[in-house]
């Protein structure tokens, strides 16, 4: 099957077994030897990737759904200024996660903060929130963040401290987004 | 590397009838949904022997959500996530906070609704939430004469907790009622996706009317064994005036462990513990709520 695609800003044309798993295109036709996974499919959560700007798990995405799509792996995301962000939250809360699980880690968070985003972009329409409201927003985020962070295994860090660092990121994106406007 | 290997057919059909006619002509295609479960488990890459894939990935008719006065439709290729996202609009906030503890948004995302249903060797938490709302599946049987049948969730498995629908059936629609003002109690162990041999789910829902049980519907999940929905729990909770005594909580948690045992001879001992402990503490749950109220 000829699949055209973009990974990580590179188009290619490949030639594919149609159900190939995204996640063996990425290590075997691309080369990108970053990919870690050794589940097969298991949800170790070792090999996300943003398809179209969604994080996905790559061993669970077929070859011909990614006709037309864009990819971006850990290897292009370190790059940008989004990484930068989840980096200095990493250093400031005080929590580095291993570097097996580090690239899979940020990508969850980098989906957790694309969600919350969206989420607050939503909610913040200008009124006043009771201090009650606040904890208990808090409260149900703070239980979001540490569900999401399930998907990888690697018991590294705390997810609670993990949490903290999504919400310092947060800050850091809201700020800069005060900043623009 | 796999360059003598053929390549599975994709046909990705945008209509019910595009669908019927290539699935008339291949028999032995398979319908794909969100793929989370075949790519985790079914198939092994590269496999020798490849089946031609019916993507459903563009059937813009089964992702419609269909909304009357009391009841909702959800279209089969409609995915966990959206469903979890406006289930706030006709379920109460207990059955929400259920569905959106089905694996995590990246799975949900990716998972839909017939999938979930589908999945021939394990049984999923949202099959178990979706029997203990009474919902039912529209299932369209593929042949030269098409059948269309509403089957309950629950009888989508036989007793042996094998799926009971022919590979040539497809579920279209699946139908829920609004539920608003029940008790709804939901708990899970383990993932049954990743650890089906160790989890259990369990799903509740009652009315409470007058400190007195009615109107109970009770579920529980043993991924690789199937759904048991209590008919013994259900019958015996109704009439129930609460508080109960822990004398009879620890009764009717017995009659439960025996009425599993006789009915699912596979499940594990650390499963029935673990259902008999939830149902328990289901029942002290409701009395606390009941003497914090009085």
């Amino acid at each position: 099957m000829k699949i055209s695609c973009n990974i990580d800003g590179t188009n290619y044309s490949l030639s594919v077994n149609s159900d190939k798993p995204l996640l063996q295109i990425l290590i075997d036709d691309i080369g990108i030897d970053a990919m870690k996974s050794i589940c097969r499919g298991a949800y170790c959560g070792n090999c996300i990737v943003l398809l179209d700007g969604q994080a996905v798990l790559s061993c669970l995405v077929p070859a011909f759904k990614i006709q037309g799509a864009t990819i971006q792996t850990f290897d292009s995301f370190q790059k940008t200024r989004f990484f930068r962000d989840i980096d200095r939250a990493y250093i400031e809360v005080g929590c580095i996660p291993c570097p097996q699980c580090f690239a899979s880690k940020t990508m969850i968070i980098e989906s957790i903060l694309q969600t919350l985003e969206k989420k607050n972009a939503g909610t913040e329409n200008g009124h006043l929130r009771r201090v009650s409201e606040i904890e208990s927003a808090r409260r149900e985020q703070e239980r979001f963040v540490i569900q999401e962070l399930t998907l990888n295994s690697c018991t590294c860090t705390e997810s609670s401290e993990l949490a903290k660092v999504v919400e310092v990121c947060l800050n850091y994106r809201r700020r800069r987004n005060v900043r623009r406007s | 590397m796999y360059e003598d290997l053929r390549s599975s057919t994709v046909f990705s059909p945008q209509t019910m009838g595009e669908l019927v006619n290539y699935k008339l002509r291949n028999p032995g295609s398979v319908f794909w949904a969100g793929g989370t479960y075949i790519m985790a488990r079914e198939r092994d890459y590269p496999s020798k022997d490849p089946i031609d894939i019916i993507s459903l990935d563009r059937m813009e008719e089964l992702k419609r959500i269909v909304r009357n006065d009391t009841s909702v439709e959800f279209g089969s290729m409609v995915t966990l996530q959206a469903v979890s996202l406006i289930a706030k609009s006709f379920f109460s906030r207990e059955i929400c906070d259920a569905l959106s503890c089905i694996g995590t948004q990246l799975i949900r995302r990716q998972a839909t609704i017939g999938g979930a249903l589908c999945t021939p060797s394990i049984k999923t938490s949202f099959a178990t939430i979706m029997s203990t709302l009474d919902a039912s599946a529209e299932c369209r049987t593929i042949g030269k004469r098409s059948l269309l049948k509403w089957i309950p969730v629950e009888k989508l498995f036989d007793t042996a907790g094998a799926l009971a629908i022919s590979p040539s059936t497809l579920i279209t629609r699946l139908h829920v009622n609004e539920c608003r003002d029940s008790v709804f109690y939901f708990k899970q162990t383990g993932s049954p996706m990743t650890r089906a041999e160790e989890a259990v789910v369990f799903a509740i829902r009652c009315k409470i009317i007058q400190n007195a049980i009615v109107e109970t519907r009770a579920c529980f999940c043993f991924p690789l064994e199937g759904i048991h929905s209590s008919a013994l729990i259900q019958s015996s909770l109704t009439g129930i005036v609460l508080p109960m005594n822990p004398v009879r909580i620890i009764k009717l948690t017995d009659s439960l462990v025996n009425e599993i045992r006789s009915e699912h001879p596979g499940i594990r001992p650390i499963q029935i513990e673990q259902a008999s402990r939830m149902f328990e503490s289901f029942l002290y749950d409701l009395n606390s709520q009941i003497i914090a109220r009085s």
